[in-house]
């Protein structure tokens, strides 16, 4: 049962690093502000939350009461705090990217 | 599985550092903004990560405050840039 429990832990601490990862990385590659915000907005919040379920699976008692508090916090607040964003990206006529630049098969789009 | 945290731990260190250059080199202010929540969500789980490799859960407290924080944060802040005032 301890053993099912740490190979678990490890699962998630792995899964929670990427996914960060990928939402960090988000910020960097994506054409524009609306896009940089979708990919954050999914990623650190998911992420956060295999961690947290990964302490979850560690701790003792008052462990699992904060950790449990802090996930739905989380997915409660990540879709607000992010539609605030945009609508303030939208009010300040922040430019939308196109997709128009030519790709190798030669169309647009 | 210790090992795997240490590893774990300096690598969300190098991820905030990432997300630290991000906010100095934003291109508009709401990435800006962006890239400061970003922040602050890697530093949540860092502390919820350090949290269950020292088996202490009160470092999970701050984790919750700074959540509660950042949140009021990036709200406050797109309220104001986007229509001028935080209320109303």
């Amino acid at each position: 049962m301890d053993a099912v429990l740490s190979v678990a832990a490890v699962i998630l601490v792995v899964l929670g690093l990427l996914v960060l990862t990928i939402a960090v990385l988000g910020i960097y590659r994506m054409p524009d502000v609306y896009m940089e915000i979708q990919a954050t907005a999914k990623g650190a919040a998911l992420g956060i939350v295999a961690l947290a379920l990964a302490a979850l699976l560690l701790g003792d008692g008052p462990t699992i009461a904060r950790a449990i508090l802090i996930v739905v916090f989380l997915l409660i607040t990540a879709p607000l705090s992010s539609h605030a964003l945009v609508r303030a990206a939208y009010r300040d006529d922040e430019p939308m990217y196109r997709g128009d630049e030519e790709d190798a098969s030669g169309s647009s789009g | 599985m210790d090992t795997l945290i240490d590893v774990a731990l300096v690598w969300l260190v190098v991820l905030l550092g990432v997300c630290a250059v991000r906010v100095v080199s934003a291109r508009s202010t709401v990435s800006r903004i962006l890239a400061l929540e970003t922040l602050v969500l890697v530093l949540i789980g860092l502390l919820v990560l350090f949290s269950a490799s020292r088996n202490v859960s009160y470092f999970l407290d701050a984790a919750f405050m700074l959540a509660i924080l950042g949140f009021v944060a990036t709200l406050a802040a797109a309220r104001w840039w986007g229509r001028g005032r935080v209320f109303g």
